[in-house]
């Protein structure tokens, strides 16, 4: 009779064992998903963007950032915010489809891809909101900030002119950790 | 547990009271990994900017994020991988997959998955890929997975493994998987890269590519490589005789393959043509040629040129169009014994030389919020399927098939977000052959109660077209056509789930089913005494399967997997030829110096398997081991192979063509290998 399958699953039930309770020097951060660090960024960058005071209504108004398409990530940030002040203010999060209007929010989130890009930095930028997105043309489409992958690790670009243009002012602790770029100028004429 | 597993015969009812305790046992298995591998969640927002951008997060690099929504259960192997386990061919990197099995004899290799391999199938029910391009040729659907595989290890990307039935988006083949070979991209890794490596039985392989990026977001590819081996010195007891070397096969286990690949991208314009031959000796007197004898050996050659359109068009949608010619060419020479020739041997030629050309074009476009559409069209054309058999001297012509054929296909697939956390996924595709036509439907409802969690129900069913040489193969007395054959056809339903745990933790279980009718099997027809094949047989099976993974950022990672199936005949409840009941498979990566030497070890078992002749070959544990170095200088790394380290002595279960009823395979052997390149590895 053979034993080899019973060893096999006793050897796979350590394994099981020692994956889930060794913890070898996993760095003081550790990991996370993809999708909570970049709620963490979100959460972070409503402390480093400062608006324009027309942007809010009173004092105490929250501060309401809109995600477009993606409830999922809605509910992570959700849980990322939850309890969380920023400058005395609470923060918002809301579901928002491609065509809905964006009135209200101070910062949106695109995540993935999205077509209609340089539409929907047009709306924002007239309403001062921060826009941010993972698409690759974003921040050259006029977006401000644009998430990207290096490593496994989440870093991100700001475009400033854009920021400007929406009336938007970043503190400098943000742009030093941030890669900055520009709009694409190539229907200008040339690179 | 095993008690009656050596008989290969069991009884369906206490058969499922087994797979039921196993169920039982994996579940368990799944909520205690689950239950330990909670650990307190850490707040992110306290975390400094700094801090955050130093978080690794696996959803990223170290899994692919989309995988969860793929309508199958799929296992991605990456380049490092391959490298850090020393992967030769396909084939190895098949054996280490949860679920998987490969058997070799000395000829080809042959997959295994879901307790599915007759011997003597040349891997027609799982679906090659290269760059998603159809490499199954169109004469045996043979998927070449040993060093007859045209794509050199070190010229790969990824490779994504998808289990279950893919037919409602790719047709015949895609059966019980699909095999989805990446190639690098030069656009990543641009620059020159060489490997050149020795191993055991005079094994010497070289490998060289160049990449470069180049304006219009274009990036262009050379790619080549060359492998020898002297092969083994093998004994054979079965030939113990004085007439035939008392059972001692020399200098006919060679093995020489060539490769190479070309790949240009400019703008929405890709063109790829690749190529690769591999000649290897016969030490196994297999078909009943003469033993010991160099002579006898086969070439495998095969290639393709694509040119690619591939274009978003934002809000419209994305089309991809694709134009195709491809070729393979097998040959095979055979050296029989003919006492009435002066010489004493004759020398049989069996050829089979296939062409064809396809195109393909698919169109990807949201539709509202909640829908994301695919529909696509597939044109194959093989304008030649020829077969032949002939003996040079004195000329005898047994075979001199000529065929051709045409195949049409329509598709469609729909990616319904029904709720936020609930997607579904529909699929369907008709073929049309000449004489029939068939539908295969694939259905697929996600559901991830959290970011981390995925649960998936899927069906689907999927057919494989007779091919050319089960449907017009004949010789002489011996065997004989069946141009009646229609598409054998299976049918899976299957339930996943993987969970993501926040200390970077991945488990993943899956248990499935299936029914495969109209199985299509070589038999001897009684009135004549001919070997034919018919649609014959119907298969039952039942897996489960448990994965358990972890990377941690220093380096570390490990896993380890456990698959129990069982497959039947239908009516007599006998397990499958060449099935094992059990598969395990675990490997891991710890750093030993600074990050620049690691230590890779890789196991796997395989369980008993029955063999044709209603015995079985015995279970083994092949551990392979391997020290490696990354980033050793700027340019140069080294990496050290030990396969077999324990010299376990096993053997693969023969097909019909041997008189041996199992073949051994290699005991202890070794590899050296080093790498040098030249230029920016960015991104």
């Amino acid at each position: 009779m053979s034993m080899g399958p019973v060893i096999a699953i006793r050897v796979l039930v350590l394994l099981c064992l020692c994956l889930a309770s060794v913890r070898l020097h996993a760095g003081p951060a550790g990991e996370a998903t993809e999708s909570e660090v970049k709620a963490a960024f979100l959460y972070n960058f409503s402390k480093f963007i400062e608006w324009p005071e027309t942007s809010f209504q009173s004092p105490a108004s929250p501060i309401v950032i809109g995600v477009v398409s993606d409830p999922s990530f809605a509910h992570t940030l959700n849980t990322i915010v939850a309890g969380k002040t920023v400058n005395g203010r609470t923060i918002l999060v809301k579901t928002l489809e491609p065509a809905s209007d964006l009135t209200g929010c101070h910062m949106v989130y695109v995540p993935g891809s999205y077509p209609r890009l340089a539409e929907f930095v047009a709306r924002a930028q007239r309403a001062s909101i921060l826009t941010v997105a993972d698409a690759d043309e974003f921040t050259r489409a006029g977006g401000v900030i644009r998430f990207f992958l290096t490593s496994g690790r989440v870093r991100f670009e700001i475009n400033i002119e854009a920021a400007q243009r929406a009336n938007l002012r970043i503190s400098s602790k943000l742009l030093a950790v941030a890669t900055l770029t520009h709009s694409s100028t190539r229907r200008a004429g040339g690179e | 547990m095993t008690s009656d597993a050596n008989t290969g015969i069991a009884a369906g009812l206490s058969l499922s009271e087994r797979i039921g305790r196993c169920a039982v046992l994996i579940v368990l298995l799944f909520c205690s990994c689950l239950a330990l591998a909670q650990e307190q969640p850490q707040d992110l927002t306290q975390l400094s900017l700094e801090e955050l951008m130093n978080i690794e997060v696996y959803g990223a690099s170290k899994y692919v994020q989309s995988l969860r929504e793929a309508p199958s259960a799929v296992t991605i192997v990456t380049a490092e991988d391959i490298r850090s386990y020393g992967y030769r061919t396909l084939a190895d990197v098949l054996r280490s997959v949860r679920g998987f099995y490969v058997s070799n004899d000395r000829n080809y290799s042959y997959v295994g998955v879901r307790g599915f391999s007759p011997p003597g199938d040349y891997n027609g029910r799982i679906l090659l890929l290269v760059d998603g391009h159809r490499l199954n040729d169109n004469l045996y659907d043979g998927a070449l997975i040993g060093t007859e595989f045209p794509v050199d290890m070190d010229a790969i990307d990824r490779i994504e493994i998808i289990r279950g039935p893919s037919s409602s988006l790719y047709g015949t083949n895609a059966f019980l998987g699909v095999i989805n070979v990446i190639t690098r991209d030069p656009r990543k890794s641009a620059g020159l890269t060489t490997s050149l490596d020795a191993g055991s039985f005079g094994t010497y392989t070289g490998h060289l590519q160049w990449g470069t990026r180049l304006p219009y977001d274009g990036s262009a590819l050379i790619d080549g490589s060359f492998s020898d081996s002297d092969g083994r010195t093998l004994f054979f007891p079965e030939f113990d005789d004085p007439a035939t070397n008392y059972g001692v096969a020399r200098d006919a286990d060679f093995d020489q393959s060539r490769t190479i690949m070309a790949k240009l991208k400019l703008s929405h314009f890709q063109f790829q043509t690749l190529a690769g031959t591999r000649k290897k000796g016969i030490p196994t007197a297999s078909f009943g040629t003469m033993f010991n004898d160099p002579g006898t050996r086969t070439i495998d050659s095969q290639g393709f040129f694509t040119a690619k359109y591939d274009r978003n068009f934002g809000d419209a949608g994305a089309l991809t169009a694709t134009a195709s010619l491809n070729r393979y060419r097998y040959s095979g020479w055979y050296v029989y014994d003919n006492p009435e020739l002066a010489s004493g041997r004759v020398m049989n030629r069996d050829f089979g030389a296939g062409d064809w050309w396809g195109l393909e074009a698919q169109f990807r476009r949201k539709l509202g919020s909640r829908h994301n559409v695919v529909v696509g069209g597939e044109y194959r054309n093989n304008f030649r399927q020829d077969q032949k058999n002939f003996d040079i001297d004195p000329f005898t012509l047994y075979l001199d098939d000529q065929r051709t054929s045409v195949t049409k296909a329509l598709y469609a697939q729909d990616e319904i977000k029904l709720a936020s956390r609930v997607m579904l996924n529909l699929g369907v595709r008709h073929d049309t052959y000449l004489h029939h036509s068939t539908t295969n439907p694939r259905f697929g409802l996600l559901i991830s109660p959290s970011d981390r969690t995925t649960l998936k129900l899927l069906f689907g069913t999927a057919f494989r077209e007779g091919n050319a040489y089960e449907a017009y193969y004949a010789f002489g007395d011996a065997q004989k056509s069946n141009p009646g054959l229609h598409p054998e056809t299976i049918r899976t339903y299957e339930v996943a789930a993987d969970h993501y745990t926040r200390s970077g933790i991945r488990i993943s279980a899956s248990a499935y089913a299936y029914l495969i009718k109209d199985l299509i099997r070589q038999v001897k027809d009684e009135s004549d005494g001919r070997l034919v094949f018919e649609n014959v047989a119907r298969v039952r099976a039942k897996g489960v399967e448990l994965e358990v993974e972890r990377k941690w950022s220093a380096g570390f990672e490990a896993r380890a997997s456990y698959s129990l199936q069982t497959a039947l005949e239908d009516r007599t409840n006998i397990l499958l030829s060449n099935s094992p009941k059990h598969l395990a498979k675990v490997n891991g990566i710890v750093p030993v110096f600074r990050n620049r030497l690691f230590l890779a070890a890789d196991a796997q078992f395989i369980g008993r398997r029955a063999a044709l002749s209603g015995d079985s070959v015995g279970s083994a544990t092949v551990l392979n081991f391997t020290a490696l170095t990354r980033e050793l200088s700027r340019h140069v790394d080294i990496a050290f192979t030990a396969y077999n380290v324990f010299d376990k002595r096993y053997a693969d279960p023969a097909a019909s063509e041997h008189r041996q009823l199992h073949i051994p395979q290699d005991g202890r052997s070794f590899r050296v290998k080093f790498s040098y390149s030249i230029g920016d590895k960015s991104k």
